[in-house]
């Protein structure tokens, strides 16, 4: 299986303070690679670094081989990896299908310099945005404000809208976060569903989550990367065991 | 979801304003200036109420406006259509300097910084007198003709013609503005306006789009400026102040925010509200003050989020009514 | 309800606010009075506005018209104060415009007035406006800054031979640099050693800086150049430094008997203040506003009262004296025209609009040698000092 995401010592300081240290990850192609570890472990820095939204201090980001290290975020979607948020970060005061018009729109780069004709809404915009609409199941919902929307919907949606990029690699960060035990199967489906055309990296506090869909676990502690391997494999580590529960027991 | 009104509408309001407007007034040079306004007020909206930047620098384009374009008509004598385009790229370039700085930082030392380049802009204008006439301000300014080879030659000395060519102006960058804020670069300025980081991560290179809009902002604020220059036949100091910037911030947010006709309502209402105050009580600026306090409090949405709601409310009870049984 | 719609009837609804009411002017004289009423010299429009009124009703009436005073706002900015002499004059025609003390506003209106053929006299301090930019239809009545160094820095080196060193304060504009120039030609002439200049800007309000280096060039004379708030308090931080012992001491742009109030006898005494207006003047036609002012005010005339009242005599005088407004007879009335004013006799040049009169210079007195409250100074000389229109530049 090919590598389709790898990190060689990657290493995010800031100050003092170090988050990451020489983390090495490799993600083969269409698998779903889980990210866990204790709160503060440094994961969401981690996806940070990968996503190109804080620069790294050392080593290096390749994806499918290229290195993407200094690329900057923005051109990271057209490059093949988006990213979602822990925390719900979409276009609030919009609507669902202006939030993936506009995911959509940036991959025509300088399309949205464009500013002597109307923005294009139908056609092969239309179409790319209702695909990503039935596959989150959010079609009822096209005309709905964001902010409108239930905490699980607007949970969906953040995946949808990093997905209009067509992305090779999908960097998922807590995507059940805050998510009800109803909505979650949805959510599972759902990355069940992507795996078939591109390789997810989520990070996960949810167990029953990681176990039932990820094929590859890495666990951070404290920046460093202390086990890796498979779902079962890593939920047996004492190393791991500790980490979470306390050396005391 | 992006509205259906068709551009044409748009030059029919346009055009109805400019028609009315004058018809309300009782003179020209009134109407003239809050038409020009109503341009640097729509230059102020695409940064603040559409892109979510507020900039103190805006005195910084309408003065340079005003200097480029007078000192162009004393030694250049272009006809007025170049010199206006001129004036625009001019403020446009000045805009794009101001931008690239300004926008490597964010919230209030963004602030800060355009009011810097504001108060250098000043400083510069009134130390560089053998040029801009310093503290007396720029006088003699001439209005350019307009010239269309082998027609016919329009001088605009009248306040009537003066007039009818900031109006033929303003209905025309009224309905390009309207045609910006639909196309996809508006869509792309209010994303960054509600979330910068996550139009960042889907792919907008904000730092650019910032930039662009600065340099639309800035174009459109030179060209009120030089219409206020012509206007006046000369371009005085206080027009690169900071109580210009002031003054403009202040028509923006009383008209709405992220309103092409709220710009227009906002700078009519002030400085129609000033002059009536001015002629009640010389302490009429405490009364515009408790006016803009009100506005702040209750009316957060500007004088045009106000008038449609009220026309919103009776619409509906009229609906009401009708439903009886 | 459409958008178009809405609109419309909120702007209308909006506006309708401020259309003034329409004026009937039937054997009505109406005379404009330009004054800064808001803005950052609001104080002075105060002042200047009353002057203005006892002028007009004093008078009543003009060539057989009722005369009618409207009040124009500059609030203390030249563009507004432009565009609403603009607005007026394409709204009502040429007319007779009085006021403005801010140069730049001065230019500007004059500007417009000219343009539109009306007539206007102002109290500008800038020598360009009766120099390089002046206009035919343009008059000012106060002494620029050649008349007010001359005025006064030349009484002064008159009455102390022994002065050798002069240090000046400056502030750094058009203004202050006309002001520094003039002083160094006086000075140069006489042989008096100009020992150092500070440079403040229009901002400062610390001056204890330039004051000590002033101290520290051991001067015989200090003259201050700057004028309004920050000459007074220049002036307040000399004392406190205690100049007054060392060397004499020079204000040449002081508003008179507003300065003086303002600084309190303590500060004044013993020192020279230049001043376009004293309203302890005894020529008859100061005598007769200060009366007036008394009796209807209840106080001494300032100088911007005097100024204004005195400007706006000057055109109602002139509408009687021609019969009615007509501009262009104004102005040929005008040129040449002299009168009994209230710093003695003035004469309105025919070459510039300059209004040649008198500029003071007072020496403040101590408490104790005050006849009455207003009693701050005593004249020490008078003086008429005006450039040709050649020499100014002026070609009307």
């Amino acid at each position: 299986m090919s590598t389709v995401l790898q990190t060689k010592l990657l290493t995010k300081r800031y100050g003092d303070f170090v988050a990451n240290t020489d983390i090495n990850l490799s993600v083969a192609k269409g698998t779903i690679h889980g990210v866990i570890g204790p709160n503060g472990a440094g994961k969401t820095t981690f996806f940070n670094c990968l996503a190109g939204t804080v620069p790294t201090t050392s080593g290096q980001v390749l994806l499918e081989g290229r290195d993407i290290t200094t690329l900057a975020q923005h051109k990271r979607p057209l490059a093949g990896l988006s990213r979602s948020f822990q925390v719900t970060s979409l276009f609030s005061d919009l609507s669902v299908f202006e939030n993936l018009r506009l995911a959509h729109q940036a991959l025509s780069p300088g399309k949205g310099f464009v500013f002597w004709h109307a923005a294009h809404e139908t056609g092969s915009t239309a179409e790319a945005v209702d695909m990503v609409l039935a596959r989150t199941s959010l079609i009822g919902e096209r005309d709905t404000l964001v902010s409108e929307l239930s905490h699980g919907q607007q949970r969906v949606l953040e995946v949808g809208v990093a997905l209009m990029s067509k992305p090779r690699v999908l960097l998922l960060d807590e995507p059940t976060s805050g998510m009800g035990i109803d909505d979650i199967p949805q959510m599972i489906t759902l990355l069940s569903d992507l795996k078939k055309e591109c390789t997810i990296v989520l990070i996960e506090h949810n167990v029953g989550l990681v176990t039932e869909v990820c094929d590859a676990v890495t666990v951070l502690q404290g920046g460093k990367v202390i086990s890796e391997g498979t779902p079962h494999e890593v939920s047996n580590d004492e190393k791991v065991k500790i980490a979470y529960l306390g050396e005391d027991l | 979801m992006l509205t259906k009104t068709p551009l044409f509408v748009h030059f029919l309001a346009a055009f109805a304003i400019a028609a009315v407007l004058p018809m309300l007034l009782p003179s020209y040079v009134l109407a003239t200036e809050i038409l020009l306004f109503g341009l640097a007020v729509i230059g102020c909206n695409l940064l603040l109420g559409y892109t979510g930047l507020l900039s103190f620098g805006q005195a910084l384009f309408f003065g340079s406006g005003s200097y480029f374009a007078g000192l162009m008509s004393i030694h250049l004598n272009l006809g007025i259509v170049p010199t206006l385009l001129i004036t625009m790229a001019l403020g446009a370039l000045i805009a794009i300097l101001v931008g690239v700085f300004a926008i490597r930082r964010a919230g209030i030392y963004f602030i800060m910084l355009t009011l810097a380049f504001a108060q250098l802009g000043y400083y510069i204008a009134f130390l560089a007198e053998p040029i801009t006439g310093g503290e007396d301000g720029l006088l003699d300014i001439q209005r350019p003709a307009l010239s269309i080879p082998f027609v016919a030659k329009f001088e605009f000395d009248s306040d009537f013609s003066f007039y009818a060519l900031t109006g033929a102006i303003f209905i025309v960058v009224f309905v390009l503005m309207q045609r910006l804020v639909k196309s996809p670069l508006g869509t792309v300025l209010t994303a960054i306006k509600q979330n910068e980081a996550r139009a960042e991560a889907i792919g907008y290179n904000v730092k650019l789009y910032k930039i662009v809009v600065f340099a639309f902002s800035g174009s459109v604020t030179a060209l009120a400026g030089a219409l206020y220059a012509f206007m006046l036949k000369f371009a005085p100091l206080s027009n690169i102040d900071l109580e210009t910037s002031s003054q403009i911030l202040f028509m923006t947010i009383l008209g709405g925010l992220g309103s092409i006709y709220g710009s227009v309502l906002g700078s009519a209402v002030f400085l129609v509200a000033s002059d009536f105050f001015a002629e009640l009580w010389p302490r009429w600026m405490i009364l515009l003050g408790l006016l803009l306090i009100f506005v702040m409090l209750y009316m957060p949405g500007g004088v045009s989020k106000s008038l449609e709601d009220l026309f919103a409310k009776i619409s509906a009870a009229k609906d009401q009514r009708g439903k009886k049984p | 309800m459409n958008t178009l719609s809405k609109f419309l009837i909120g702007c209308a609804s909006a506006v309708a606010l401020g259309a003034p009411a329409v004026q009937a002017e039937d054997k009505e004289l109406t005379i404009n009075i330009v004054a800064s009423m808001s803005g950052a010299f609001a104080n002075f429009g105060l002042q200047a506005e009353k002057g203005a009124r006892l002028a007009i009703e004093e008078a009543g009436e003009a060539a057989g018209m009722t005369l009618n005073m409207v009040v124009i706002d500059t609030e203390s900015n030249a563009g507004k104060g432009a565009r609403k002499v603009q607005a007026d004059l394409s709204e009502h025609g040429p007319g007779i415009y009085v006021g403005t003390t801010l140069s730049s506003t001065a230019l500007a209106v004059g500007q417009a007035v000219h343009d539109a053929g009306g007539v206007y006299i102002n109290g500008g301090g800038a020598d360009e406006l009766t120099g390089e930019k002046c206009n035919a239809s343009m008059y000012r009545w106060s002494a620029p800054t050649y008349g007010a160094v001359n005025a006064s820095l030349r009484p002064v080196l008159e009455a102390h031979p022994d002065i050798k060193r002069v240090y000046t304060i400056t502030p750094q504009y058009v203004f202050g640099e006309a002001m520094l120039s003039n002083a160094k030609t006086v000075l140069e002439e006489q042989g008096i050693e100009h020992v150092g200049n500070s440079y403040h800007s229009l901002k400062d309000k610390e001056f204890s800086g330039f004051i000590a280096q002033a101290q520290a060039a051991n001067p015989d004379l200090l003259i201050l150049l700057n004028f309004g708030s920050q000459a007074a308090a220049s002036m307040q931080q000399a004392v406190n430094f205690g100049l007054k012992d060392r060397m004499k001491i020079l204000m040449v742009w002081s508003s008179g008997l507003d300065t003086m109030q303002s600084l309190g006898s303590d500060v004044s005494d013993g020192v020279y203040f230049g001043a376009q207006y004293w309203h302890e003047e005894e020529a008859a036609g100061n005598q007769s506003l200060v009366a007036l002012t008394q009796a209807k005010l209840g106080e001494a005339p300032n100088y911007p009262l005097a100024s204004y009242y005195q400007m706006t005599k000057i055109m109602i005088d002139a509408v009687n004296a021609t019969g009615g407004a007509d501009p262009d007879a104004l102005k040929a009335h005008l040129a040449g025209y002299s009168y009994d004013g209230i710093t003695g006799t003035e004469t309105v040049a025919a070459d510039n609009n300059q209004v040649e009169k008198n500029f003071y210079l007072l020496l403040g007195k101590d408490a104790a040698s005050k006849a009455d409250e207003n009693d701050f100074a005593d004249v020490v000389s008078k003086g008429k000092f005006f450039l040709s229109a050649a020499d100014a530049g002026c070609v009307k």
